[in-house]
């Protein structure tokens, strides 16, 4: 699935719950390989990469970086919580939920 | 829907292209580095008695806000002149050619700047951003701590509940604060019950107290203060982000912005000194030759030149990433720092050699240029620490993962 087709897929072009659910996966695909080449360490969706005392001190920065230019939207200052990022999956879920995926809209 | 905003990696131009900001400061293309030029060459030759007096003069101050270039990469919503990071880079240069501490001036301002526009609130950025643009407030970053230098996390300044629901009280003492002797309003990284805290704290609040610091190695005229903070009781609406962010995103944003114009002034002091040593090479006779017919002294000058020109190179590489936001521009940002602190340091070096007695005069610019290059290889970054992020992010492309700890020791044993 290429860049675009996540795109599409996240901002709900079909609002179709499988559709959904493919963005989700491919989303968390690209940012656990994104976590596990920054962290030099394979990261799983559900690992706290923070708790886990793997991020350095540029690395929060280049994470939002990344986030802000893979799937083309801006992470405001309302978004930061210590949680949002916290792992793969809340990323994803940070992801659909900013780029208005109709299911996750109201949640999270 | 967010024209203009600064990223960490700096997305200045990258959105501002699509924002009004954006198409006066592309319209205008080269207007900010020709103002920045002009008034280069229009303060050059007061800048060695400034670094004797210790002190910017206001009146100096004034001409470069004036000229809209004290955080001029803000967008035009908030009185910025939306300059590129390529713009703003230039605009450095030409500054700090001229004078450490009038780039210094740039280079707080506009991470404060940048800090806030990432990271600040709507309210926020409404509020401090025009007068940071127009030099109605002059900013300082209160970071470093005697027990916190390149290790931030380590910061004991202390953001407290005041227990009245509106503010918060900052105690600590902060070191090294470029203009702290009289900057208006500090961005302060402290801690909120154990967390990363950026504040805004305002200098004429009851309990802050300054320290001027005088006749350091470089950087003289930058008007340094160690500034104390008693319970300085501040409202709520100074914090910027929420707790256990201040360092990672808030100052991290700053010292980010702070490393990309650092950089670009210390390709406009390497230029100088590059300069300056091959016009006294060229004109000064010795005996029958003049200096640049002496093989050693062509080599000085080629070598810096080279490393200079190489400097500049990787300057416009790390204002390329920083216009496309793109995610290697933190790194691309440090090692653009490292190679022009170091082509600075170096290229003065040379250069007071070449000038020889003429560079060690008192008013020589490659000996200020000199001291001020040492320090540019420590702030915003020591060198060895730059080479620590540097070579993770080659070791990363290696796509190996790092040993465990085990095995680790295992190797060792």
């Amino acid at each position: 699935m290429s860049d675009g087709d996540i795109r599409e897929a996240a901002q709900g072009g079909t609002g179709d719950a499988a559709a959904g659910g493919a963005a989700a996966e491919e989303i968390t695909r690209q940012v656990t390989e994104f976590l596990t080449a920054a962290l030099r360490k394979p990261v799983q969706p559900d690992d706290d990469y923070f708790a886990l005392g793997l991020a350095d001190s540029l690395f929060a920065l280049e994470l939002v970086t990344f986030v802000e230019s893979r799937f083309s939207l801006t992470v405001e200052v309302e978004d930061l919580d210590l949680d949002s990022f916290r792992t793969a999956n809340r990323i994803t879920r940070f992801v659909l939920r900013k780029t208005g995926s109709p299911e996750f809209t109201e949640t999270q | 829907m967010n024209g203009g905003r600064s990223a960490p990696g700096g997305r200045e131009a990258g959105r501002g292209t699509t924002g009004a900001a954006g198409a006066a400061g592309s319209a205008a293309a080269s207007s900010p580095v020709a103002a920045a030029a002009r008034l280069a060459a229009e303060l050059v030759p007061h800048a060695a008695r400034w670094d004797r007096e210790g002190a910017l003069p206001a009146e100096a101050r004034k001409e470069v806000a004036a000229a809209g270039l004290l955080a001029p990469d803000l967008p035009g919503r908030y009185g910025g002149l939306g300059a590129s990071p390529a713009e703003l880079g230039e605009i450095c240069a030409h500054l700090g050619g001229v004078c450490s501490a009038l780039r210094g001036l740039v280079t707080v301002q506009s991470m404060v700047a940048a800090a806030l526009n990432r990271w600040g609130t709507r309210e926020q950025r409404a509020r401090w951003l025009p007068q940071l643009a127009s030099g109605e407030l002059i900013a300082g970053f209160a970071a470093t701590e005697d027990a916190a230098g390149s290790a931030l996390a380590e910061v004991g300044t202390r953001v407290e509940d005041a227990g009245d629901g509106g503010h918060v009280t900052v105690t600590g003492r902060k070191k090294w604060i470029t203009f702290g002797q009289d900057a208006h309003v500090l961005l302060v990284l402290g801690k909120d019950r154990g967390r990363p805290s950026a504040v805004l704290v305002e200098t004429d609040r009851e309990g802050v107290s300054r320290e001027p610091v005088g006749g350091q190695l470089g950087m003289r005229a930058a008007q340094i203060a160690h500034v104390g903070m008693d319970a300085v009781r501040v409202p709520r609406a100074n914090l910027v982000a929420p707790a256990g962010l201040g360092l990672s995103h808030v100052a991290a944003a700053a010292l980010d912005h702070g490393r990309f114009t650092v950089a670009w002034g210390c390709v406009g002091m390497a230029e100088a000194c590059v300069a300056d040593a091959a016009a006294h090479a060229a004109a000064r006779v010795q005996g029958d030759e003049a200096l640049a017919g002496h093989q050693a002294v062509r080599s000085l000058l080629a070598r810096a030149a080279v490393e200079t020109a190489g400097a500049r190179e990787l300057a416009l590489r790390a204002a390329r990433f920083r216009a496309e936001a793109a995610p290697g521009a933190v790194t691309e940002t440090i090692v653009a720092k490292y190679a022009a602190a170091a082509a600075a340091a170096s290229a003065s070096r040379d250069a007071v050699q070449v000038l020889g007695s003429a560079g060690c005069e008192p008013d020589s610019r490659a000996g200020r240029h000199f001291r001020d290059a040492k320090v540019m290889e420590i702030i915003e970054g020591a060198q060895q620490v730059a080479e620590q992020h540097i070579a993770e992010q080659l070791l990363r492309r290696s796509g190996t993962p790092r040993p465990e700890a085990g095995a680790r020791q295992a190797e060792a044993s």
